[in-house]
């Protein structure tokens, strides 16, 4: 588990390489804590956010147990009128939330630069 | 695990499953459900299908000493990384089955596994069976050769084709026979657990597995294999001094009182995350200081319908150890969620000092005490009965629910209420899980040491014959399966 400030250092990489970066943490998917964050608005509260996101995976896995599908999930996309979030799932306990501006970026931006940098923070 | 379970007339034992990754450990547990037709469940796998946690099914059949047999069969995750989780099962195990893939390039892995293993079980009576997995492939050792690399006569020797199911039903029936011989051992020594089993499905294993390595903070980088290495020495060494530090407390400054958790708590120092401001608005708008009491625990805002308590240990030098702290205990909380009482969050709170404090703020609920306090000043022997009946109902339901805990919660009218119609554990939350057994609770034991101070402080007096009476009228097989009517009978006597 990387510490607090190779989260950080790691979401600066992402926003460096990301147009339109409005946000983004790392999540602990049982309690829904943020294990390290960053933001570019202040307005945004990303702890919150990060909670409510930990709460739609757990359902979202607890549906996959019901159907019996026996494979895993990479990510979730939710498309919003003027901004893209993605929860990419990086180890068994944790997940990445992220938020960027749609107007200054696309999804295969998003998911390209996501996952270059995901490995360092499973 | 062994444990005769009276009450269902039940002898469980569990049968590992152990092997290096890619051996066929859950090939086998799944041939061997489809061949007993038996659900197997897998809680957790990784992008290519691994196992992560273990796989699990269940099987009851045939008769030891009278008793049915009960079966839990899990298989370990096998890799490196997840060894704790491996060791973790292999401790709980009446037998093993080790499960080795006999083709050339891969025996030398099973082989370092299955070394291990036997470390593992050296000293006990935990039996090995031996299934030489992938017999099909061409490059698979001869069983000659096979036997004399394995050099230990003492283990069955099974040959199988797990994609097939050949050879799985066997090794596992010859499994079944070992974990009764230890059995049969343990019962000559009256070293037999005895008691329901405290996991009784793959959801409860789950939670135990994951409350132990909430606290135990096993996430741990896979260690290198050459053990004795000067690299992995010094490794170990200071992972073990990391793990440590995170949770290692500061003595506060002698006289200091702990600046209160109020708002201005930072991002991520709060759980519930939401939820969780919103109460300590609330709190934060009681004011009042801490007062430390004799244990050292220091406590703000007695009497104003919160405990807000901050363990005398709960003290951290920085906000990263504060905050490695405050998401253990933060899972913990999660993974108790269903049995606890909602309205209370955790904090992390800079105490003033140049320390961090962890402060867990709990709304004070009604307790089973009080309400069953009340229900004996009902006007009439008929609704004193009904509401004693369920306060003792909700009583054992809570134990029940809250047997599911990662942590043993203890079960008494002070510390269970009734939250959303369901019984819920009211008190503080231990702050971290133990390695002691939860305790095994027998429910008519409980009413009794329960009620007995209720009923004699209540005075009952005169009233306890009329309360005789009415209990006499209820049909005692139909709501007496929990002993609670013949309890408050004996109690009333």
């Amino acid at each position: 588990m990387p510490s607090e400030k190779q989260i950080v250092d790691e979401f600066e990489k992402i926003a460096a390489d990301m147009p339109g970066f409005m946000a983004a943490s790392l999540v602990d998917t049982e309690s829904g804590m943020t294990l390290g964050l960053k933001s570019n608005r202040p307005d945004f509260d990303l702890a919150a956010a990060s909670a409510y996101n930990s709460e739609m995976v757990k359902q979202k896995l607890k549906i996959m147990k019901a159907l019996n599908l026996r494979t895993h999930m990479e990510d979730m996309l939710i498309t919003l009128g003027d901004q893209i979030h993605v929860i990419k799932l990086v180890s068994p306990t944790t997940f990445i939330y992220l938020a960027v501006d749609r107007s200054q970026c696309n999804l295969a931006i998003v998911r390209n630069v996501i996952n270059k940098h995901s490995a360092a923070f499973a | 695990m062994a444990i005769l379970d009276a009450r269902a007339n039940e002898i469980v034992i569990r049968v590992v499953y152990d092997g290096a990754p890619e051996s066929g450990k859950t090939t086998s547990l799944r041939a061997l459900a489809g061949s007993l037709a038996q659900p197997a469940v897998t809680p957790e796998e990784d992008a290519t299908g691994r196992t992560l946690w273990f796989d699990w099914m269940e099987y009851v059949g045939g008769r030891f000493e009278g008793s049915r047999i009960r079966c839990q069969i899990v298989s370990v995750p096998g890799q490196r990384e997840l060894d704790a989780r491996r060791r973790a099962l292999l401790a709980t195990a009446d037998v093993v089955v080790a499960v080795v893939d006999t083709t050339a390039d891969a025996f030398a892995r099973s082989q370092a596994y299955l070394r291990e293993l036997r470390q593992t079980v050296a000293g006990s009576t935990v039996g090995i069976v031996l299934q030489a997995n992938k017999r099909d492939r061409p490059d698979a050792i001869e069983m000659d050769e096979l036997r004399a690399l394995l050099g230990a006569p003492a283990i069955g020797l099974i040959e199988s084709i797990a994609a097939d199911g050949t050879g799985i039903r066997e090794a596992f029936v010859y499994a079944v026979r070992l974990a009764l011989d230890r059995v049969r051992d343990l019962m000559s020594r009256s070293a037999l657990a005895t008691g329901a089993p405290i996991e009784r499905s793959a959801a409860d294993l789950l939670a135990a597995l994951r409350g132990v390595e909430v606290m135990q903070n096993l996430d741990v980088p896979a260690i290198a294999s050459d053990e004795d290495s000067i690299a992995a020495v010094a490794l170990v060494s200071v992972l073990e001094e990391e793990q440590a530090a995170a949770t290692r407390f500061v003595e506060p400054i002698a006289g200091h009182a702990p600046r209160p958790p109020d708002a201005s708590v930072p991002s991520g120092a709060i759980w519930p995350p939401v939820e969780g401001r919103a109460i300590l608005a609330n709190v934060a708008e009681l004011g009042g200081s801490p007062h430390q009491f004799g244990g050292g625990d220091w406590v703000v805002g007695l009497g104003s319908g919160w405990r807000v308590v901050s363990r005398k240990d709960a003290c951290y030098r920085t906000l990263d150890e504060g905050r490695a702290a405050l998401i253990q205990w933060a899972r913990l909380h999660a993974a108790s969620a269903s049995v606890i009482s909602p309205r209370r969050c955790i904090v992390l709170s800079d105490a003033g000092d140049g320390s961090w404090r962890l402060w867990q703020i709990v709304r004070v609920e009604e307790s089973l005490r009080e309400a069953m306090g009340r229900a004996l000043d009902e006007p009439t022997p008929e609704l004193i009965v009904l509401r004693l009946c369920q306060g003792s109902k909700q009583l054992l339901d809570a134990v029940a629910r809250i047997a599911t805990s990662p942590c043993d919660l203890p079960c008494t009218l002070d510390s269970v209420g009734i939250s959303g119609g369901l019984a819920v554990y009211i008190g503080l939350m231990p702050s971290r899980v133990t390695d002691v057994p939860k305790t095994i609770v027998v429910p008519s034991t409980l009413l009794r040491a329960q009620l007995e101070p209720l009923v004699a402080a209540a005075r009952i007096g005169e009233r306890g014959q009329a309360l005789q009476q009415v209990m006499d009228t209820v049909p005692r097989p139909i709501v007496d399966r929990d002993g609670i009517m013949s309890t408050l009978v004996a109690l009333f006597a």
